[in-house]
């Protein structure tokens, strides 16, 4: 079950090719797979379509690249330190396509996606100016057929990416601290890989389970592979790290002719 | 913190104030920024005893969290490291749209802009399709708006942040449908700036009390849209001695105040804050 990052990458190939989506876990400046998303990079793979719950800088490195056709995401961002630069400006000049839901729509569609189910409910009538900027619809309840439901199609990515700090071979992923929507993410795929800090043996459970050995397409060790985001217990954020990150990106961005080139997220501490 | 005005922590101190005692009420809190976390823990210590705060959207906290000598506070660097230190338990983002739908979830959310109906924007200044600004996203805002009264805060109170109408309704305020689509809760309740606290009406933005020193005048100036009860409207209590010692017990290195300083200085101030907690543990 061992995987490196060229297997990941070229799973990611294919899926670009069919046109299917890719998603990643974490949430914001906690627990990417920026490893990962730096080798996808690396590997130059096009017309990207990436699935972004609540996205950070894996969605922007990605981005600066040039390899994004399309995003579909109810959050980019770097936490406190606000916007992600490479996305904020696609998304300013029309460089990428972009589909905003809401964060519980995702989480809809991608429960959808894990049941094979063609589409999902949302709970209450679609608010506010989404209805335009996502693939919402309405269907009649067939059990009180004056009420309007609003539904969200299933999201069902090709390949799903997340990065926990613990590995066993087989598989099994623990993640002691907050699962943030990974559970959905990684079950919805047609196929999951973990990046881990650390590979542990047969005889150790080190914290909850998050993905059994079944769930799980492949491990692959990546220590440090959340560069500069948390992976507790193993990494805290490294705060410099992501503000280096904004300001080369930044830099780039003011040089008009030097955009489309590998990202590195950069700040890999070794541990 | 040498880095952060004093100025600055003031104002983000009296923010921190005017948002705990608005949590009297409420069941389950989460935070998506630092300020907003610091409002519910404070809350917690003070004026709603039983209140669940999720120290990140998975991390329910245990009373621990507040006992003295806990070492939990504010944190950059180690936020869910700490939260975990203290967690009641792990559950998933889908758990805390559970409270979200059952209209137990309070959250302070902070919006680029804010208008008269109280429609809130987290998505894009300009046309969405083309946006002159791109911003981070409508998140949970189109979610929370059909089930919890919602609350905002503004760092800064200008008119570009309040608009007579905002760009995009990530969250929608009061419309003329209200009621025939059958939203069933939310809606705008409340909005806290640095000049006072606002209500959101049926007839409006209405002022509620007004912080030390602000005039009616300056509010009515640095406001997109009319604002009405100024002449009535009380003044906000400044921190009491309490709130002040909580709230620099619970963030010691001062990073409320990030999120009022211009994008620039708060990145100066956020790694000096990580360095500082580094040397410190």
């Amino acid at each position: 079950m061992l995987a490196s990052l060229t297997d990941v990458a070229a799973r990611v190939r294919e899926a670009s090719k069919a046109g299917r989506l890719v998603a990643f876990g974490g949430s914001g400046l906690h627990r990417k797979p920026l490893r990962a998303a730096e080798a996808i990079a690396e590997a130059a793979v096009p017309d990207l379509r990436l699935l972004a719950p609540l996205g950070g800088p894996e969605v922007d490195l990605l981005v600066l690249a040039g390899l994004v056709r399309r995003v579909v995401f109810s959050y980019v961002g770097f936490e406190f330190l606000g916007v992600a630069p490479a996305f904020r400006r696609a998304r300013e000049e029309g460089a990428i396509e972009v589909e905003e839901w809401s964060e519980f729509a995702i989480l809809a569609g991608l429960r959808a996606g894990v049941l094979g189910l063609p589409f999902h409910p949302l709970p209450g009538p679609a608010t506010g100016d989404l209805a335009r900027t996502a693939p919402l619809a309405e269907v009649r309840s067939p059990y009180a057929p004056h009420e309007p439901v609003a539904v969200v199609p299933a999201l069902a990515p090709a390949v799903a990416i997340v990065h926990v700090p613990f590995a066993r071979e087989d598989g099994t992923a623990f993640v002691p601290g907050d699962p943030y929507a990974d559970r959905l993410v990684g079950l919805a795929a047609d196929e999951l890989f973990v990046t881990c800090d650390e590979l542990v043996g047969p005889g150790e459970v080190p914290g909850p389970a998050l993905f059994l050995a079944a769930e799980v397409t492949g491990v692959v060790p990546a220590p440090g592979g959340s560069c500069f985001t948390a992976s507790p217990p193993f990494a805290d954020l490294d705060v410099r790290g992501a503000i280096d990150y904004l300001e080369s990106v930044e830099a780039r961005l003011a040089r008009p002719s030097a955009r489309a080139a590998p990202g590195r997220a950069g700040g890999g501490r070794g541990r | 913190m040498s880095r952060i005005p004093e100025e600055t922590l003031r104002v983000a101190d009296r923010l921190a104030a005017a948002m705990a005692r608005e949590m009297r009420d409420d069941r389950v809190a989460g935070a998506a920024l630092p300020l907003a976390l610091l409002a519910a823990l404070l809350a917690r210590a003070l004026y709603a005893p039983d209140l669940v705060v999720l120290g990140s959207l998975g991390l329910p906290l245990a009373p621990s969290a507040w006992w003295p000598g806990s070492g939990f506070r504010l944190s950059l660097a180690r936020a869910e490291a700490l939260a975990l230190r203290h967690a009641d338990g792990r559950f998933a983002l889908e758990d805390a749209f559970a409270s979200v739908f059952r209209g137990r979830f309070a959250i302070w959310i902070s919006p680029a802009q804010v208008d008269a109906t109280g429609s809130a924007n987290l998505s894009a200044i300009g046309d969405w399709r083309r946006p002159k600004v791109a911003l981070v996203g409508s998140r949970g805002l189109p979610d929370d708006a059909g089930h919890i009264p919602m609350r905002y805060y503004l760092p800064r109170h200008e008119p570009r942040h309040l608009p007579a109408a905002v760009d995009f309704r990530s969250a929608p305020g009061r419309t003329p449908e209200d009621g025939r689509r059958g939203r069933r809760r939310g809606g705008p309740e409340v909005l806290v700036t640095p000049l006072g606290v606002f209500r959101f009406r049926p007839e409006g933005v209405v002022a509620d009390s007004l912080f030390e020193g602000v005039t009616p005048e300056e509010v009515t100036r640095r406001t997109g849209f009319p604002v009405t009860g100024l002449p009535e409207a009380g003044r906000t209590p400044p921190p009491t001695a309490e709130e002040t010692a909580w709230i620099r017990r619970l963030d010691p290195f001062g990073i409320r105040a990030l999120e009022l300083l211009p994008p620039r200085e708060a990145r100066l101030a956020a790694a000096a804050i990580a360095e500082a907690e580094g040397e410190g543990m």
